[in-house]
């Protein structure tokens, strides 16, 4: 690249200074904003230890401790994304179209229905959820959801094999019952 | 009579305590403990939306737990899916025709060839049924505006459809799991009799 090419470019670059208008500012203030949802949860969580004690048997042995606190972490990963579609659904608001329909008058099919329809109950520097908002949402909370069910399934799975396992293995242990 | 004495009187120290400020703050979040419980007892107060009826999720979730009697924690989590994906998909079902609906006017519109984002912009408040009406008049019949509605929101009620299909699914593998599991028990204690 030309000396005249990379002076040009600094040039340029200092020209931009990010948004000046409160749209583009607004916009850019949430660029940072996600959802965490991919993020798995603390081991060290007291949500999960607690959820860990109940899933353990009594007297359980490290390896069947691990596997609780791994499974429980799983459980609270899962709904954590449970929680946003309650969230995501929460948005429809309890007018717009969770109503039934019969129930309002016919004179209510115009654009002001139209308008409590469309444009739902969200934070005012929200965007309004639309149908097709609404549509992809539920879409790409899909992907995340599937990964979290999938691998609580499999902790809950290892957590129990393990459990019958030791069971098993304690009966086999124990010296046989004189028959009555 | 008895005599006065130095003695701490027990209810105004309780007076005393009920009228001094309460020094732990009040804390909305719940605890640890609660909330693994939580992971266990399906609770309207955690599942519904506004306008939802409590009564009937309150009913499914007792008819759910009479019939299934879980019998772990694990069938609990799986009793609390099913009721979950069962109660979604009834959300999404009355959803659906409501949501078919308010896209409506946009297929009118489109019919009309007025502006898309009409509903900032002059199509009139209040004309919206004899609009329906011109196009009866010219043959555009409900079932052509049916499917222009539903040509303008293809993809989002193939989403909801999707999603429908998806709690079907987990809703009834949620069963089948634990019906599995005490099949596989039955099985290991009848072999070791």
């Amino acid at each position: 690249m030309s000396e005249k090419r990379t002076a040009a470019n600094r040039r340029n670059a200092k020209l931009s200074t990010g948004p000046i208008s409160t749209k583009g500012k607004r916009k850019s203030a949430l660029n940072a904003v996600k959802h965490g949802l991919s993020i798995p949860t603390d081991r060290a969580d007291d949500t999960v230890l607690a959820l860990a004690a109940l899933l353990s048997p009594t007297a359980a042995s490290a390896h069947i401790s691990a596997l609780a606190v791994e499974a429980a972490r799983r459980i609270v990963d899962f709904n954590r994304v449970k929680r946003a579609y309650l969230v995501l659904y929460a948005g429809l608001g309890s007018d717009p179209i969770l109503i039934d329909p019969a129930t309002q008058p016919a004179t209510e099919c115009g654009l002001a229905a139209l308008a409590s329809l469309i444009k739902l109950y969200q934070p005012p520097t929200a965007r309004p959820l639309t149908i097709a908002g609404l549509a992809k949402q539920l879409d790409k909370l899909a992907r995340y959801e599937r990964r979290a069910l999938s691998l609580r399934e499999r902790a809950l799975g290892e957590l129990a094999e393990a459990i019958a396992g030791e069971r098993l293995q304690h009966e086999t242990e124990m010296p046989d019952r004189p028959e009555s | 009579m008895t005599e006065p004495t130095n003695r701490p009187n027990p209810t105004a120290n309780m007076e005393a305590a009920r009228l001094q400020p309460d020094p732990t703050p009040l804390s909305l979040q719940i605890s640890p403990a609660e909330a693994a419980l939580a992971v266990l007892i399906p609770s309207a107060a955690r599942t519904l939306t506004d306008g939802e009826d409590a009564a009937e999720f309150n009913s499914l979730a007792k008819a759910v737990a009479e019939f299934w009697q879980p019998q772990d924690v694990i069938e609990r989590i799986q009793m609390v899916d099913f009721i979950h994906a069962e109660w979604e998909l009834r959300r999404l079902r009355r959803m659906v025709p409501l949501a078919f609906r308010a896209g409506q006017p946009f297929a009118v519109a489109k019919l009309e060839g007025v502006d898309h984002r009409f509903s900032e912009s002059s199509f009139p408040t209040g004309t919206y049924r004899k609009t329906l009406a011109d196009l009866a008049a010219r043959g555009q019949a409900e079932d052509v505006l049916d499917a222009q509605t539903l040509l303008m929101h293809a993809s989002a009620f193939e989403s909801f459809d999707k999603r429908m299909a998806v709690l079907e699914i987990r809703r009834d593998g949620a069963w089948e799991k634990v019906e599995r599991r005490r099949s596989a028990r039955k099985t290991i204690s009848s072999s070791q009799t």
